[in-house]
C-alpha cells in the first residue's frame, strides 16, 4: 500500500466516522454530564466549604472514575459495539468493499487499515473521556469548595491522576479487546445488525458469564486485593503488565480471526 | 466450434480450463473452457441466471473457484493479486461507489490507487460524459453512475475490462450511448474487453467473439462472423408432409409452418442439403440467420436435449 493510498483511505475514514466519532465521544461524556447537571442545579448538594476536606474530596475524585470507567464497561460497550461493527460491517453489508476490493491493494491490508483506524478511534475516545472525567470533577470540585486548593491538596491531586492515567490504560485495554471481538462479529456476518446483536450478546456473555472469571483475575491484578474482596476505590492502584498484556493477546486473536475470516470470504 | 486456432498461451487474456463453481448441491458453474484473445471484445451470452456473473466474479476475484483454473493476462491470478488488479478493470451491474463522495472526489479516491492514473483521459471523458464533478454519486441518476464506473475504469488504462451487464437497468437511449462510449473507446485503444449480456444486440455490436452460455456451461465459442456463416436457416415446403428429420446432421429448431418448414441448423454444408433431398426436400432455400436466433435455438436445444435424458 502506499503512502497516497493511505493518505486516501485515511480520508475517506475520516469522511465517513467524523459525526460517529463525535457522538461516541458525547454518549462517553453522558454520567458526566448528568453528574455536572445536577450538581449545578441541585441546591440539596451545596456544601459548608469547611466540611470540604482533601479526603473527601479525593473520595468523590475515585468514585467518579470509578462511575466513568463502570459506564464505559457496561452501557458503553454497547455503543462500542456498534461503532466497532460500522467500521468493516456496514461496507460489507451495502457492498461499497467491493470498490476497495477491486483496487491494487491487498485484503488483508484494507481490514489491517480498517481495524488500526478503528481501534485508535475507539481507544482515544474512551480513555480521553476518563482523563476528562477525573480532571472535570476535580475542577469543579475546587471551584465548588474553595476550602481545597491544588496546593492544599496536591498529593491527592497526583493520586486520583496516577489513578486515572493508569484506569485509563485498563479502560483501553479491555475497549481494544470489545472493539476486537465485535470486528470479528462485524466480518462473519455481512448484516451489520445482525453483527451488532451477536456482538452485544457475546459481550454480555463475555462480561456477565463466561468471562466473568477473566475480569475478576484482571480486577483483582490491577487493584492487588484477593477477587472475593468487594471493590473499593483504588480499582486502579496498579498496572500489572500480565493481565494487560493478555488482553492484548486477547484482542490480537480476534483480529487474526478476522483475518482468516475476512481473505476467505466471498462476495456473492 | 472454438477461437483458439493457432495462438499460443500469452496471446491470451483471459484462459479459464475446466472452471466451475458449486453452491452447495447447486453448479453453477461447470466446465468452462473459455479463451478470450488479446486485443478482442469477447461477449458472454447467456439469459439471466446463465451463469455469466459467476464466472466473472471467480474471475476478479470475488467468488472462489470449486474446480478448474483461471489465468487473467497470462499469470493465475493469485499468484499475483495486486498485479493483476493494475491491469484489470471490473465494472458489475451493481456499480459500487461510494454514495456519499461526489463525482469529482470518487475520481481523487480513485486515482490514489492506480499509479497509471491518466488525468488528462479522466478530464476528456468526464467532459464526454457530461458528468459533474461537484454532485454527489447518490445524487446521479443510473446512467450517470454506469457512465461513472465506466470511467474509473477506463482512466487507469487498463488491459483487460470485465464489464458485467454495465447496461442492466438503463432505457435504450443510455443503453446505446453506453454502448456507443465503450465501442469507441476500446476500438481505438486495443484493449481486451469481456462484456456480458442477456442482450444479444448489445453483444453483436460491440464483440468480435461471442461465447454462449447457458445453465452454467458454455455451448458455443466463436467470432460473429464464423457463427453466422456457420448457422443457417433452411426453408422448403412441405406440399402437406413433413419429412422425417432424424439422422439430418446439424438440426437444432424446427418451425413448422401450414405449408412450410423452417430449420436451424448448425455446421451447415452440402451434406446438410444432401440429406434433406434424400428425405424428398425440393428446392430448399438457405436463409442467413441473426445472432438472436442462433442464440434462441441454442439454448432451447441445449434443454431439450437435457430434458430427453
Amino acid at each position: 500500500m502506499t503512502g497516497a493510498m493511505l493518505k486516501a483511505m485515511l480520508w475517506k475514514e475520516w469522511r465517513e466516522t467524523r459525526l460517529k466519532w463525535l457522538a461516541f465521544a458525547l454518549a462517553f461524556h453522558i454520567p458526566l454530564a448528568i453528574a455536572g447537571l445536577f450538581l449545578a442545579l441541585q441546591e440539596s448538594v451545596r456544601f459548608d466549604v469547611r466540611v470540604m476536606t482533601d479526603g473527601y474530596a479525593a473520595y468523590v475524585l475515585a468514585g467518579a472514575l470509578v462511575l466513568q470507567s463502570g459506564f464505559l464497561i457496561t452501557a458503553g460497550l454497547f455503543l462500542l459495539s456498534f461503532f466497532a461493527v460500522g467500521s468493516v460491517g456496514a461496507e460489507l453489508d451495502n457492498r461499497s468493499i467491493f470498490f476497495l476490493f477491486d483496487r491494487p491493494v491487498r485484503r488483508w491490508q484494507v481490514l489491517l487499515f480498517k481495524f488500526v483506524v478503528g481501534a485508535v478511534q475507539t481507544t482515544t475516545c474512551v480513555g480521553l473521556s476518563i482523563l476528562t472525567t477525573v480532571t472535570l470533577v476535580y475542577v469543579a470540585l475546587a471551584a465548588m469548595s474553595s476550602g481545597v486548593t491544588l496546593d492544599g491538596s496536591w498529593t491527592g491531586f497526583v493520586n486520583v491522576i496516577s489513578n486515572a492515567m493508569r484506569g485509563t490504560v485498563w479502560t483501553m485495554a479491555i475497549a481494544l479487546m470489545v472493539y476486537s471481538a465485535t470486528f470479528l462479529f462485524s466480518v462473519l456476518f455481512e448484516k451489520w445488525w445482525i453483527a451488532v446483536i451477536a456482538g452485544a450478546v457475546s459481550l454480555v456473555l463475555m462480561f456477565y458469564n463466561l468471562g466473568g472469571k477473566f475480569f475478576e483475575w484482571v480486577i483483582s491484578s490491577a487493584t492487588s486485593k484477593p477477587s472475593s474482596e468487594e471493590l473499593n476505590l483504588e480499582v486502579y492502584g496498579r498496572l500489572d503488565p500480565v493481565p494487560l498484556l493478555v488482553m492484548l493477546v486477547v484482542a490480537t486473536g480476534f483480529y487474526l480471526a478476522s483475518q482468516y475470516v475476512f481473505e476467505r470470504k466471498e462476495m456473492r | 466450434m472454438n477461437i483458439e486456432k493457432d495462438f499460443n498461451a500469452g496471446d491470451y487474456a483471459i484462459e479459464t480450463v475446466n472452471l466451475g463453481r458449486k453452491f452447495g448441491s447447486f453448479e453453477a458453474v461447470r466446465g468452462v473452457d473459455m479463451k478470450v484473445l488479446r486485443g478482442t471484445v469477447f461477449g458472454l451470452l447467456g439469459v439471466n441466471g446463465a451463469g455469466k456473473s459467476t464466472i466473472i466474479k471467480m474471475l476478479v476475484g470475488h467468488l472462489r473457484p470449486s474446480y478448474g483454473e483461471i489465468r487473467l493476462l497470462g499469470r493465475a491470478p493469485e499468484e499475483d493479486p495486486v498485479g493483476i488488479r493494475r491491469r484489470v478493470a471490473y465494472v458489475s451491474e451493481n456499480r459500487y461507489l461510494y454514495e456519499w463522495m461526489t463525482v469529482g472526489e470518487s475520481l481523487k479516491f480513485t486515482r490514489a490507487f492506480h499509479e497509471n492514473w491518466d488525468d488528462r483521459k479522466a478530464a476528456d471523458l468526464l467532459k464526454r460524459f457530461s458528468l459533474p464533478p461537484e454532485k454527489k454519486v447518490k445524487q446521479l441518476s443510473r446512467g450517470n453512475r454506469a457512465r461513472l464506473c465506466l470511467l474509473l475504469a477506463l482512466s487507469y488504462n487498463p488491459e483487460l475490462i470485465i464489464l458485467d451487464e454495465p447496461t442492466s437497468g438503463l432505457d435504450p437511449i443510455v443503453r446505446r450511448d453506453f454502448i456507443e462510449n465503450i465501442i469507441s473507446e476500446i476500438s481505438d485503444e486495443g484493449k481486451t474487453v469481456l462484456f456480458s449480456s442477456h442482450i444479444v444486440e448489445e453483444i453483436e455490436r460491440v464483440a468480435d467473439n461471442v461465447g454462449i452460455i447457458n445453465d452454467g456451461e458454455i455451448l458455443l465459442t466463436s467470432s460473429i462472423d464464423e457463427i453466422k456463416s456457420s448457422y443457417k436457416r433452411i426453408r422448403y415446403a412441405t406440399n402437406g408432409t413433413r419429412p422425417e428429420l432424424a439422422g439430418v446432421p446439424g438440426v437444432l429448431a424446427v418451425e413448422n409452418g401450414r405449408h412450410e418448414q423452417v430449420l436451424t441448423v448448425q455446421g451447415w454444408g452440402e451434406e446438410t442439403l444432401r440429406a434433406l433431398g434424400g428425405r424428398g426436400v425440393s428446392n430448399p432455400e438457405v436463409l442467413p440467420i441473426s445472432l438472436e436466433d442462433i442464440f434462441v435455438n441454442t439454448v432451447r436445444a441445449e434443454r431439450e436435449r437435457r430434458a430427453n435424458q
